[in-house]
């Protein structure tokens, strides 16, 4: 693997833009990487998702901006470097006339790849390399897909809907080994219409809107930023008035000694106004990150 | 045969060679043997074939003054006039719509192309299968009617066989590589199969027309297939300036595809 300081930049996209002709791919798509981190780019189908990534590997030409990766732009990147990175697209097809090992050895060749895991990828995925691709179900072909992208041990890998088409088992067994390759210091760009994927396995996302990054950081601050669900379970009936004092308090209901609002932002005020009741129980809801990711829809 | 992209398309290509060397073998010896079947009578042939009319013999991809007394003539007629052509004129267009248009319509490009081989080692690569392809099939056929034509003790020329084989194989690469700049440019197979048919059969009556039509006899320098056979290779060897317009344009062609392949979004 390239070596590079933890916590630097690994990827770095500036002002990313894409017109087909009149008709908007991106626009001004700007996010980084680091090195080491999982980074989820969010969003429906349609929004970018692909074009951004296309673009960033120069398989589709930008009308402006860049992409830097290794702190060089593709087109100065070294033999060495450009055969680190591994690409695994949404929507592929392979030669259907090949075995899923003579796939692999190829593109293997291609990249000038030092290291080979295809067996042992192969394995934990059960699939069979010596089957001829053109009689592989969708899943068993995402499976390729899955060896292909991390079978070279790459430092980085840019995947675009990964397990599309795969069992949750194997969904599962995706994100063990995405998990594993991450810990061997693999930054991962992680495209992904399903949240929960996402959620388990990346740290910061980039949400995506008809062309335009609309945000851009860690999950756990999208999250403090994102209304949360309270109830809380008082001794006694409180005073409606004093609960809806607190500031960022919204859809007050208070039902005998049961009280439910949405609050969004710092608890300190709503801490420091309890501390006047005995409290039972208090229960916070946090939204998960499709709740986050509708609020942005 | 995986170690780069021209192996592995050779590898590819290998049931295919072996189907087109066994209809060529066949033609081969078919012809062959039609011809030394006849051979006593030609001169009845050579009557008949005079008696045709001109457009008829221009059509046929001959010539003024067609010689079927000798099987160089035969053959001149019969497999190098329209039946060769046509053979690798479809094994270019085939090949040359392949490289970007078919691969792109397969959806198999983006992922060779996400490797470290980069769009000029790839073109590179896919044009040389191409030029393997057609001068394998070319050669099955040279081969061929010499192989025969010593069978059966007929009189044919190696230098010239040689000669009209080589104007074949320009022939085929100037039309592949016309068929991999318009797949280069617009990454639509079903556009590049039928632009480049298109192109090659204007080309081929523009060719056998225009020298019937006065005032558009010059038109017959715009056709490739003039430049393959208006010189009769087979008959008097190789043509320098023919051979030199080929090779131009095919060149002319590859790096036009260089050109559009750089800016071509692969999707």
């Amino acid at each position: 693997m390239t070596s590079k300081t933890k916590g630097e930049n690994i990827i770095e996209v500036s002002n990313l833009t894409k017109f087909y002709g009149k008709t908007k791919g991106i626009e001004n798509v700007s996010f980084d990487i680091k090195e080491g981190e999982i980074f989820g780019l969010m969003g429906p189908n349609g929004a970018g998702k692909t074009t951004t990534l296309r673009s960033m590997l120069n398989l589709i030409q930008s009308n402006s901006g860049e992409t830097k990766i290794f702190s060089k732009t593709l087109l100065n990147l070294s033999k060495i470097e450009m055969s680190s990175i591994s690409y695994l697209p949404g929507e592929f097809e392979m030669y259907g006339n090949l075995t899923g090992k003579e796939y692999l050895r190829y593109l293997s060749n291609l990249r000038n790849a030092k290291t080979d895991n295809t067996n042992i990828l192969a394995e934990r995925l059960e699939l069979d390399l010596n089957k001829k691709i053109k009689t592989l179900s969708k899943g068993n072909k995402q499976k390729i897909g899955i060896v292909m992208a991390f079978m070279n041990n790459p430092s980085v890998a840019i995947l675009d809907e990964p397990t599309s088409g795969l069992d949750p088992l194997k969904q599962q067994e995706f994100q063990n080994i995405v998990k594993e390759h991450n810990d061997e210091g693999c930054s991962i760009l992680l495209s992904s219409h399903i949240l929960h994927e996402i959620e388990e396995l990346c740290k910061r996302v980039g949400i995506i809107k008809n062309g335009n990054i609309i945000a851009s950081e860690k999950i756990i601050d999208l999250k403090n930023k994102t209304i949360k669900k309270y109830e809380i379970n008082f001794d006694k009936s409180p005073e409606k008035l004093q609960i809806s004092k607190i500031k960022g308090v919204s859809n007050l209901n208070i039902d005998k000694n049961i009280v439910t609002f949405n609050m969004q932002g710092n608890i300190d005020n709503l801490i420091k106004s309890l501390a006047k009741y005995k409290v039972n129980n208090l229960r916070i809801t946090e939204p998960d990150l499709e709740e986050i990711f509708l609020t942005y829809y | 045969m995986f170690k780069n992209v021209y192996l592995k398309n050779l590898r590819d290509m290998k049931n295919n060679l072996i189907y087109w060397a066994i209809g060529i073998t066949i033609l081969g010896f078919y012809i062959s043997f039609a011809y030394n079947s006849f051979a006593e009578n030609i001169e009845i042939f050579q009557e008949l074939v005079s008696n045709f009319p001109e457009e008829l013999v221009y059509f046929l991809g001959g010539s003024e003054g067609i010689d079927m007394s000798t099987f160089a003539g035969f053959l001149n007629l019969e497999i190098f006039g329209l039946m060769g052509p046509i053979m690798l004129t479809v094994v270019g267009i085939n090949y040359g719509t392949h490289i970007v248009a078919g691969e792109l319509n397969n959806k198999t490009l983006e992922i060779v192309m996400s490797t470290s081989i980069g769009k000029n080692k790839y073109l590179f690569q896919q044009i040389l299968v191409m030029i393997t392809r057609i001068v394998i099939i070319s050669m099955i056929l040279g081969t061929n009617f010499f192989v025969f034509a010593n069978l059966f003790d007929l009189k044919l020329d190696l230098k010239n066989l040689t000669a009209i084989i080589f104007h074949l194989i320009l022939l085929s690469l100037s039309i592949g590589s016309f068929s991999l700049l318009i797949g280069s440019i617009t990454g639509n197979k079903s556009t590049t199969l039928g632009l480049s048919a298109g192109i090659a059969v204007l080309s081929y009556f523009i060719n056998s027309i225009s020298p019937m039509i006065k005032g558009i006899e010059n038109l017959k320098y715009i056709s490739i297939f003039y430049y393959y056979k208006h010189s009769e290779p087979l008959i008097n060897g190789i043509n320098l300036e023919s051979v030199s317009v080929m090779l131009f344009i095919s060149l002319l062609f590859i790096i036009l595809s260089f050109i559009a392949f750089k800016y071509k979004d692969l999707y």
